[in-house]
């Protein structure tokens, strides 16, 4: 399945950096087998508090 | 590239290495339910595309968690692994994966350790998957038509985008009934709804809702109204929450019970602010624990030892560096991750020391809290007012709400501590790290947390209603002087949980920015789909009519609505006139579909693959609709190799008739065992089966029994051909007799001389003893190899 060039495109298709962050950890995740980035992500913008 | 041979080991359904010979064009593999056909088709789709559709599809995700691929028979020690023989390019090459922990794997490429197979000059990211899914088809076939849209769109290969809404649409359901947010949530909620009793502070209520949530507007504009209402000077919030402290205090005095309600205020406040803080310090170190999946200090001081040993070595005798720029990366990101991990340790040390301040200064508050305000006293001196019985008994209860959430706070905080020692412990001892017991007590501290919360949050509630009762029912107060005594209040209020309410609002705003994601993800996804769905039309329409090309329905094109809508309107036609297939198309008119969709996408527009598997392709056609699948698959069988998987024995009869003489091989897993699945190869080229007898020949005393076997399928094959070939008899006819009635033909047709048959018989009865289980007798290897020898003699003779 073309699943890295689809969410490439995505990327190239969303403006705001936070939409781009959420993608990138995404990817991440997939390459690695793990859903930990995506998760630091959440994490992250849920502790901007 | 194309498949060879695939071995599996202690994966999925297979618990022992098992090896299947896929060096043919046509594969077919025939199993009933539940005989481990489909963990062939996932160790292939593991190995390639580092996933299984029965999980993808899952609704119930946890039930994939953990070890779910390792098969669960499988010893301590034994390797799970899928490995392929492939040709890519015209070269041999050897794949293989291992599967280690759940979240680590790794890849070999011709026995070489490497990253992953992105060496293989393409990633695989990139390609359509070429295996259609047993559950893919199922769920094409039994989507409701409202969902059409979604899995036409996976079938298509763009599921990674509704994987990707799915995962933010789980994410949204998970934060939004988090506990660390449900409390702040409660809190806030209340203010909102107390602020709806007060016209003029209208404005406040509309900033707290607004999204994105600006704290400092929010701020500014609390403190504007404050000093406007008070027509205070310019000052900043503490300072304000001082000020109000006078104006409650100011109000209270008037009142003739105000003493009893005073001694409540003041611990009151002091409860909800330090559970609040205690319990986002705990959830903090929990956060930090979980990321905390490695800890082995040995395994890091043995990689730098290791790796300024023999960074600078060279072999011996080629005098080349032995260390190449592979293995260096992989002992450096092991280094990288462990420090990370060291890392992590020390951030959750400085939070344990964080949060024992807190928790000191929490148990302060508590002890404040019984010394000046006992039940006795209370009773005492609110007893005049016969309204206060009530809340006199609720005193009580309260009293030992704080001792019991005393204790929680207490069992967490040394629950969190022991855990501490043990890691400690693995540090300083380098003793293993036991991942899966540290996950399982971090669920168990997560429990405890979520059960102090909950303690926390009802102590914090019941005391602000109690106030509020004493308040409203204290006699000597006039309304208005009521609500200036509430508004203060909730200014007050409002100045203490400022935290709380920035909080709920920076996280609320990030919720919505994901549901704003997930409706830009869809329309990208809609936009890719339409384009698709419009250079494949022909060819989808092509490939249903071949599999449908007498019926009455015929499909004409899938069109994506227009607008916001998800949904897809699949258009036919009966006799010329457009029809509704929403009504009249039928699950296997789904199905044509669904296999139309993936011939036109993910094989024909999918160069890099040189095979294509199909797992149960005909769940719900006939016999009719099956025999044209089979049609396709020959014509397609002149470009790809194809692997098949199915239960049902008609479509393996009608395959095999179709396919039979061709470079063809047919496997049955013919029952299942805890070892994994038996596998028999049924109908093989002759062949096939002399290169397994020769490949076991002259093995342990099993090997030979499968030699043994083997040969005697070869024979049983060589005598078919034979008469099929040279005796012109119906295949169908020839496989009706057993391998003696055709021996026995091939004699009275003299289609080969007595000695030959004579010296075939002296073969068969060297398998016949050595095939069963246990043999009736050892056969040699010597045995063994003459028989091969003299089965080769005789094919060259009459089957070439």
């Amino acid at each position: 399945m073309p699943e890295d060039k689809l969410l490439k495109e995505l990327l190239k298709y969303l403006e705001d950096p936070l939409d781009k962050k959420y993608v990138e950890a995404y990817i991440h995740d997939k390459e690695h087998g793990l859903s930990s980035k995506f998760d630091e992500i959440v994490e992250a913008t849920i502790d901007e508090t | 590239m194309r498949l060879k041979e695939v071995t599996i080991s202690g994966f999925r359904g297979f618990r022992d290495r098992q090896t299947l010979n896929l060096d043919k064009k046509v594969i077919l593999t025939k199993g009933s339910n539940g005989s481990g056909k489909s963990s062939l088709a996932e160790a292939l789709e593991w190995l390639f595309f580092d996933e299984i559709s029965r999980k993808k599809k899952s609704l119930c995700k946890s039930e994939y968690a953990g070890e779910f691929l390792r098969n669960i028979h499988c010893e301590k020690d034994q390797e799970t692994f899928v490995e392929v023989l492939a040709i890519i390019n015209g070269k041999e090459v050897r794949l293989k994966k291992k599967l280690l922990s759940p979240e680590k794997k790794e890849y070999y490429i011709d026995d070489s350790i490497v990253k992953d197979f992105s060496q293989l000059g393409i990633n695989l990211a990139e390609v359509y998957k070429p295996i259609l899914s047993q559950v893919e088809t199922k769920h094409y076939v039994e989507t409701d038509p409202k969902d059409r849209w979604e899995e036409t769109n996976k079938i298509l290969g763009l599921g990674v985008l509704s994987e990707f809404r799915e995962v933010l649409q789980g994410l949204l359901s998970v934060k939004k009934n988090e506990n660390r947010y449900e409390t702040p949530r409660k809190i806030v909620y209340g203010i909102e709804s107390e602020l709806k009793e007060f016209g003029e502070l209208q404005n406040l209520d509309e900033i707290m809702q607004n999204r994105p949530f600006s704290p400092q507007k929010f701020k500014k504009d609390l403190a504007k109204t404050i000093i406007e209402t008070y027509s205070l000077e310019t000052m900043t919030i503490d300072r304000l929450g001082k000020t109000l402290d006078r104006e409650i205090l100011k109000l209270a005095q008037r009142n003739e019970n105000f003493q009893a309600i005073q001694t409540l205020i003041v611990p009151s406040y002091r409860v909800s602010t330090y559970s609040s803080k205690v319990i986002e310090s705990f959830r903090k170190i929990i956060a930090s624990l979980k990321m905390l999946k490695v800890v082995n200090v040995e395994f890091h001081n043995f990689l730098e030892i290791g790796k300024k040993l023999i960074c600078n070595s060279t072999c011996p005798f080629c005098l080349e560096k032995t260390l190449t720029k592979e293995k260096l990366k992989l002992i450096d990101e092991r280094i990288k991750d462990t420090k990370d991990s060291m890392q992590h340790l020390s951030d959750v040390d400085s939070k344990l020391k964080e949060i024992s301040s807190l928790k000191d200064e929490l148990i302060q508050g508590f002890a404040v809290f019984p010394t000046t305000f006992t039940i006795e006293q209370i009773k005492e001196r609110i007893s005049r007012t016969p309204e206060f019985m009530n809340e006199i008994r609720k005193i009580g209860d309260i009293r030992n709400m704080i001792t019991y959430s005393n204790e929680t706070l207490v069992e967490l905080k040394t629950k969190i501590e022991n855990l501490m020692d043990e890691i400690e412990v693995v540090i300083k001892n380098k003793a293993p790290f036991d991942e899966m017991k540290f996950v399982a007590k971090i669920d168990e501290l997560e429990r405890a947390a979520n059960t102090a919360d909950k303690t926390l949050t009802q102590l914090t509630d019941e005391l602000t209603s109690l106030l509020r009762t004493m308040m409203s029912k204290t006699p000597g107060l006039s309304s208005k002087e009521k609500a200036e005594l509430n508004k203060a209040l909730l200014f007050r209020k409002m100045i203490d949980r400022l935290d709380d309410i920035e909080y709920v609002g920076i996280y609320e705003s990030n919720l919505n920015q994901i549901s704003e994601l997930i409706e830009k993800v869809e329309k990208f996804e809609k936009t890719k789909s339409e384009k698709l769905l419009t250079n494949l039309t022909k060819q989808i329409k092509e490939f249903y009519a071949r599999l449908n090309p007498n019926e009455k329905i015929q499909f004409s094109e899938i069109v994506p609505t227009k607008g916001k809508s998800r949904r897809i309107q699949i258009k036919a036609t009966s006799f010329g006139k457009t029809m509704n297939p929403v009504s009249c198309f039928s699950e296997s008119h789904m199905n044509c579909l669904c296999l139309s969709v993936y011939f036109s996408q993910r094989v024909l527009n999918n160069p890099y693959w040189g095979f294509l598997l199909l797992d149960d392709p005909i769940q719900t056609m006939d016999e009719n609709h099956a025999k044209n699948l089979i049609r396709i698959l020959k014509e397609i069988a002149k470009e790809k190799q194809i692997i098949v998987l199915s239960y049902d024995t008609k479509f393996c009869q009608d395959f095999t008739d179709l396919f039979y003489g061709t470079d063809y091989i047919f496997y049955e897993f013919s029952g299942y065992s805890k070892n994994g699945p038996k596998i028999d190869l049924k109908q093989a080229p002759f062949d096939t089966y002399l290169t397994i007898a020769r490949r076991y020949h002259d093995g342990t005393m099993e090997e030979r029994a499968i030699a043994a076997n083997n040969l005697r399928k070869a024979i049983e094959r060589f005598a078919l051909d034979i008469l099929v070939r040279k005796g012109k008899m119906g295949r169908g006819k020839a496989l009706e007799l057993k391998l003696d009635e055709r021996l026995e033909k091939i004699e009275t047709s003299n289609l080969m001389t007595i000695e030959e048959i004579g010296e075939v018989k002296v073969i068969m009865n060297v398998c016949d003893a050595g095939s069963h289980e246990p043999p009736r007798r050892e056969v040699t290897p010597t045995e063994l190899l003459d028989g091969i020898v003299t089965m080769e003699k005789l094919a060259s003779k009459y089957l070439k």
